[in-house]
């Protein structure tokens, strides 16, 4: 019997939305960079005033990591890559909880 | 940031910078960072990321060695940090100083730089230990002379 020319294909294309994934840029520990450059560091490429860069320079220090940046994948690569251009450990996670 | 002359003794430094010449060599092909760190952000884009952190390192060590090769320093010892080369010094220093301390570890580990009142017997040891404290104290004295408003805003 030939097929039903008017009959709705069973293979297609679906579209489906997804919330977009967050992600975070950690920096790490290391035992070289001074405190006081890590604080700089901070202010320059991330734009924290005095406070915000030295708590977060201490949570690093005293803590091994602290998240410093969330927001887009593309966001979280410039942001680390900036911080590693400036000698800090840092690396990018998925967020789940941003 | 203003203009900051810093007078050294030639002769204490000139051996410094010999071994600090063959580290910056090394950063040429090494990232100073360690690779897992490097590997983490993005498998993706890993060789242009890589190429670009090694290309912004040796440019800020080729700026670091331009303060000690000019008439300044080799007769009276002076180096000059402006406002355009302080940023790239101060990352020279550190790549360095992580290079050092990657590739030497028995004359960097914490025993050693605790006891800062006494250098390692092995003259090759200390002249390590002299280079690491000798870019963190240059290190020191550019953070020391920053303005508050240095701090730019990031730009991305």
């Amino acid at each position: 019997m030939p097929a039903n020319p008017f009959a709705t294909p069973d293979s297609g294309t679906v579209a489906t939305l997804e919330p977009a994934q967050s992600w975070r840029v950690v920096v790490l520990d290391d035992p070289v960079n001074l405190m006081d450059y890590v604080v700089m560091v901070f202010r320059k490429t991330l734009g924290f005033n005095e406070e915000t860069a030295r708590r977060h320079m201490l949570e690093v220090h005293n803590s091994g990591r602290s998240t410093v940046w969330h927001g887009s994948r593309e966001g979280a690569e410039n942001t680390a890559f900036a911080l590693q251009q400036w000698h800090l450990s840092a690396i990018i996670e998925p967020d789940e909880n941003y | 940031m203003k203009i900051i002359e810093i007078t050294l003794s030639v002769s204490a430094v000139t051996p410094l910078l010999d071994l600090l010449l063959n580290v910056a060599g090394e950063l040429k092909t090494e990232p100073a960072l360690p690779q897992d760190i490097l590997r983490a952000p993005a498998k993706d884009l890993g060789d242009f990321w890589r190429d670009e952190l090694l290309a912004a390192q040796t440019d800020d060590c080729g700026k670091f060695f331009a303060l000690f090769t000019n008439d300044k320093f080799l007769s009276k010892g002076t180096i000059q940090i402006t406002p355009e080369n302080s940023d790239p010094v101060l990352r020279a220093c550190a790549a360095m100083r992580l290079r050092l301390r990657a590739t030497h570890p028995e004359a960097l580990d914490e025993r050693v730089l605790q006891a800062t009142d006494k250098l390692p017997k092995d003259p090759a040891l200390s002249r390590v230990l002299l280079a690491y404290v000798f870019l963190a104290e240059l290190q020191n004295i550019l953070l020391g002379n920053r303005t508050p408003h240095d701090p730019a805003p990031p730009s991305a």
